[in-house]
């Protein structure tokens, strides 16, 4: 506790770091409020956004819709707010799983190294073969698309990178005395391994975790995108980025900017939110360094 | 049991102190495999340990002396099985540790106990100093929290770091103090015996004083046995009662301090003592063997006697024939074919 | 009379910890000439590493500061040069062989690598030639077989061998300082001769000057010309080698030399000084050895200055006079050897 207390000092002891804690603590709570910030028009379903025409072109910013609508009329400002929550969900869950799967995979490997070591890491390397998106794709459209669906494609192909990170950590902080004192002593594995191996190789999959908090639901954003993630109409920042795409520049001539909104809110929205977690990743990274810590 | 009775227990103890042997060490060998290439693949081995035999009495400090590198820790650490052994055995009262399985093992594990060499490595740095003196008494499910803290905080006085400091990380420590905590950890356990590994080298000369004194106490009072690994020959002379002495993997020379220090028969021996700094700036020694040439590779060592390269009586033979450990006066063991050119020279 | 090389002037090192602000280090001046070695021992946890981690300004970032004081290096001083300024120094003109050589080697790196990278850096060496130079010197410092030990991870070491990799790394670039914390702990006594003796010639060829702190009072006695006692924090006798060996003048000096086994003599119980030394943040008033100094009086709640016994010879006692004459009472201890 004190320790934490203490990264926490550190953390506020640099404006960047300041600026990242910000960001990310504004999309948990918009995240959080989100059914206050923007009231569900289908209460039973919140992730639809709602619909205020079919008309095909959208509509400017009004005291109606704040950021404006997109093509198909929906509220773009909704979409924000909801899709903050899509976003964060997909991450905390995709990243979690990842994480459960790649540290056990790669703590055994390296705690018992020999033959389990070489199976282990063979079945990484066969998923690793696989290049990341078209192994995604393969997946989904063999389980069918959806929001849940793609999570489970992103954690199928995403777990080895943790996997082989926590692996190499372990390999180095094992080559230290104090494990082998710890043997002497005559503590158990399990306890090696939760008190000693991990709490001293995790931090780099801490920080890895963290900036991918920023690139894995852009994945899955861009899944959306491409159509294979969420149905269209549900709140999410690659619906709003897909709908914005035949609008960026005025296809009937005029005014080249003059949707500008359909395009402008979402990417701010998704460049700050990934600005958020790359700047805690690199606090991280500066703060949770051993000798600076406790 | 009454008093009476403990007394009349350590009286007999007193006296088998001379026979009863605790440890005995049989032909320990231990090879590193040398791998090279990109598949890692091994390409020799480094004999750290080669052939080493020797026993350890119940009661006694048996000294650990020889060159770096020439394999005094991975010694120790085999003997504790911390590192596997290539070959030998161990028997410690009796039993042959090597044939024990990992469950099995456990049940020694706090009757053996090591200090390790470094004491900057050997320390977790994300855990309070509390608990990693206290890792073994929970590993061996001694007391509840409350009780090993208080165990805690008596071997943290005992060892001289002030008890204050015990919600410290390592880091926080100086070498000295370090090495301290090592120490307590290792005793807090009660063991049996105790592999010191260096484990004074680190700390300056007064406390270097306190923990020797605190060592020898703790053997009159619990009877302890040390394999004691030093540098410092001043140390070792005050600490053992025998002397091993290694060179590159080998035994080559055992017997009890004073013939060590006043009659060396192995010419290796001899050249370790000349050097021996004398904390005098006045004397310039003029005794001292400086030895010659390159110290040879483990992996890669000299024909016959493994001192040849560098000694100084060296004879043809010494390159081709190995000389064996004999027993050259009662106790006294020496491996080298002309001890006793060097025995005259003593004289 | 031989350049001042460097001058530490009131060095004032404090800690920030969670408990508090603690000084590791109060009010320590020395200086060390061109081509000399000056030997600084202590009680462990005296602040020798720190002094000397305050000079190379590597005090851990987040939690150490110098509060006070100067380091005149070459006439400059370097606590006010810039951070890209003191990377030069660092290495090329100030060199530091670590007390903990696992954790000042990095793991993942060869031994190899990590000279040739010095080199590189400082030397500006090719990669190729680098390489060379580093084998050459694993050979000056007696590595054997250095060919394939360049390619040995530190972990693959003895710690003997650790050890002179980090002297090997020290020395490459020809340092005008060279401070050696512990650099001979993890040796055997006669590589511990070569490598001293490897050392003094080094000095000499390029006469460079050596603060070497030590625990081995015998190891001072060889190299050193002048010795620097520390206890808690401060400096407590200063002075030639000869004289301070001679006719220590302070109790912990005394203290210290009663407690080393001596070679020639055996003793059944080491002497060793009662007591602990007074935790950082308990620091008894006054002189700070008073709660175990056998000789203390009521004077002795007040902070001794550094008092001069002779020309060059200084303790920080208020009985630096009658000491002597103290210790002569004492019958059959004789402190002083010789
Ligand atoms: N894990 C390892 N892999 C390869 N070689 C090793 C390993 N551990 C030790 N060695 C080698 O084995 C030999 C003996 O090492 P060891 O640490 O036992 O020496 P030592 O006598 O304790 O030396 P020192 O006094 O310097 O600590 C050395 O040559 C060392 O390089
Ligand atoms: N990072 C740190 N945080 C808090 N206190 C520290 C830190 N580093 C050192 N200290 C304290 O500063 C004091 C001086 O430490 P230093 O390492 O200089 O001792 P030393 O004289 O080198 O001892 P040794 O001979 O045992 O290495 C010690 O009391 C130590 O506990
Ligand atoms: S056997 Fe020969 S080489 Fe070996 S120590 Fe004896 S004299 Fe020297
Ligand atoms: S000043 Fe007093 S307490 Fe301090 S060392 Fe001298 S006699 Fe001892
Ligand atoms: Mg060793
Ligand atoms: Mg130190």
């Amino acid at each position: 506790m004190e320790g934490f207390v203490k990264v926490l000092r550190k953390m506020f002891r640099h404006p960047v770091s300041i600026a990242g804690i910000i960001l990310v603590l504004l999309f948990l709570s918009i995240a959080i409020f989100a059914p206050l910030l923007a009231p569900p028009a289908y209460p039973w379903n919140p992730y639809m956004m709602p619909q205020s025409g079919l008309s095909a072109v959208p509509q400017p910013p009004s005291p109606q819709h704040i950021f404006g609508t997109t093509q198909g009329q929906y509220d773009i400002y909704y979409g924000v707010i909801w899709g903050t929550r899509t976003a964060l969900e997909v991450g905390v869950v995709v990243i979690g799983l990842a994480l459960v799967i790649g540290i056990l995979i790669g703590t055994l490997a390296a705690y018992f190294g020999g033959w389990v070591d070489e199976l282990l890491m063979r079945i990484t390397d066969i998923f690793l073969a696989f290049p990341f998106f078209v192994g995604v794709i393969v997946v989904i459209t063999i389980i069918g698309p959806g929001i849940t669906n793609v999570m489970w494609a992103l954690v199928i192909f995403y777990w080895m990178t943790y996997a082989r990170l926590i692996r190499g950590s372990i390999l180095e902080v094992k080559e230290n005395q104090y494990v082998m004192a710890a043997v002497a002593l005559g503590t158990p594995g399990g306890r090696i391994i939760t008190r000693h191996l991990l709490p001293n190789s995790i931090y780099p999959v801490i920080i890895q975790a963290s900036m991918d908090m920023a690139t894995i639901p852009l994945t899955a954003a861009a899944l959306s995108f491409l159509g294979l993630g969420a149905p269209v109409g549900y709140a999410d920042w690659g619906q709003l980025a897909s709908f914005a795409r035949n609008w960026i520049i005025t296809p009937s001539g005029g005014n080249p900017f003059q949707y500008w909104y359909t395009i402008f809110f979402p990417s701010v929205t998704i460049v700050l939110y990934a600005l958020g977690w790359n700047l805690l990743g690199d606090t991280l990274r500066d703060i949770l360094d051993p000798r600076m810590l406790i | 049991m009454t008093l009476a009775e403990v007394k009349s227990i350590q009286t007999t103890q007193n006296q088998s102190k001379n026979d009863q042997i605790l440890l005995e060490v049989k032909n320990l060998k231990k090879y590193f495999p040398i791998k090279a290439g990109v598949f890692r693949s091994t390409v020799g081995w480094v004999k750290a340990v080669d052939d080493v035999s020797f026993y350890i009495k119940k009661g006694e400090t048996l000294g650990l002396v020889g060159e770096s590198g020439c394999g005094k820790t991975t010694v120790g650490q085999t003997i504790l099985r911390l590192i596997e052994p290539t070959g030998g055995h161990v028997f410690y009262n009796n039993v042959d540790l090597f044939k024990l399985s990992k469950g099995q093992m456990k049940k020694y594990r706090s009757k053996l106990q090591m200090i390790f060499q470094d004491p900057y490595s050997s320390l977790d740095p994300r855990m309070r100093v509390k608990d990693i003196i206290a890792e073994g008494l929970k590993a061996a499910h001694i007391g509840n929290t409350k009780e090993r803290y208080e165990k805690v905080r008596d071997y943290m006085q005992r060892v001289g770091v002030s008890p204050t400091y015990m919600n410290r990380f390592p880091h926080e420590f100086s070498g000295g103090q370090r090495q301290r905590i090592g120490i307590a950890r290792a005793l807090v356990l009660n063991p049996e015996l105790i592999v010191a590994d260096e484990a004074v080298s680190a700390l300056d000369a007064s406390v270097q004083a306190q923990v020797l004194n605190l060592l020898d106490d703790l053997q009159q009072e619990f009877h302890l046995t040390y394999l004691f690994i030093a540098h410092n020959l001043s140390v070792v002379r005050h600490v053992s009662d025998r002397v091993v002495v290694m060179y590159l993997g080998k035994v080559v020379e055992i017997a009890n301090k004073h013939e060590i220090f006043s009659d060396p028969l192995h010419p290796y021996t001899k050249a370790l003592l000349s050097a021996n700094p004398i904390p005098d700036p006045t004397v310039k020694r003029k005794d001292r063997i400086i030895l010659q040439g390159d110290v040879p590779s483990p992996a890669n060592p000299p024909s016959g006697c493994r001192f040849h390269t560098r000694c100084w009586l060296a004879q043809p033979i010494c390159a081709q024939e190995e000389p064996k450990l004999e027993e050259v006066h009662p106790g006294h063991f020496v491996a080298c074919h002309f001890w006793k050119n060097l025995e005259d020279q003593n004289k | 009379m031989a350049q001042k090389l460097l001058e530490v002037k009131d060095l004032h090192t404090v800690f920030h910890t969670e408990d508090g602000t603690v000084e590791a280090v109060s009010g320590v001046n020395f200086e060390v000439y061109q081509g000399e070695t000056l030997g600084i021992v202590g009680e462990s946890g005296c602040g020798k590493s720190v002094t000397s981690l305050s000079i190379m300004r590597l005090l851990p970032k987040q939690t150490g500061e110098i509060t006070k004081g100067e380091i005149i290096f070459k006439g400059k001083d370097i606590l006010k040069l810039p951070e890209n300024e003191m990377r030069h120094v660092r290495g090329k003109e100030i060199a530091m062989i670590f007390q903990e050589p696992m954790t000042a080697l990095n793991p993942v790196y060869t031994a190899g690598e990590q000279v040739a990278e010095m080199v590189e850096l400082h030397l500006g060496m090719s990669k190729k030639d680098a390489y060379n130079y580093a084998v050459e010197m694993f050979r000056k410092v007696g590595i054997p077989m250095p060919e394939k030990r360049v390619y040995n991870y530190p972990h693959e070491l003895s710690g003997g061998l650790r050890q002179r990799v980090m002297i090997a790394m020290a020395l490459s670039c020809n340092p005008s300082l060279l401070i050696a914390d512990e650099p001979t702990t993890a040796l055997d006594v006669t590589i511990q001769a070569q490598v001293l003796d490897l050392m003094r010639k080094l000095l000499k060829e390029y006469n460079s000057s050596l603060i070497m702190i030590t625990h081995d009072l015998g190891v001072v006695a060889e190299i050193a010309q002048r010795v620097a006692v520390m206890y808690a924090g401060q400096i407590v006798e200063y002075g030639d080698v000869v004289t301070v060996f001679k006719n220590p003048s302070h109790p912990y000096t005394i203290g210290l030399m009663k407690a080393i086994p001596r070679p020639d003599v055996e003793v059944e119980r080491l002497i060793s000084i009662e007591g602990n030394v007074p935790d950082l943040f308990h620091m008894p008033k006054g002189c700070r050895f008073n709660n175990r100094c056998p000789y203390a009086i009521d004077k002795c709640m007040e902070m001794p200055p550094l008092f001069e016994v002779e020309p060059g010879h200084l303790s920080r006692c208020w009985r630096y006079k009658e000491i002597k004459d103290l210790l002569k009472k004492e019958d059959g201890v004789d402190v002083g050897r010789g």
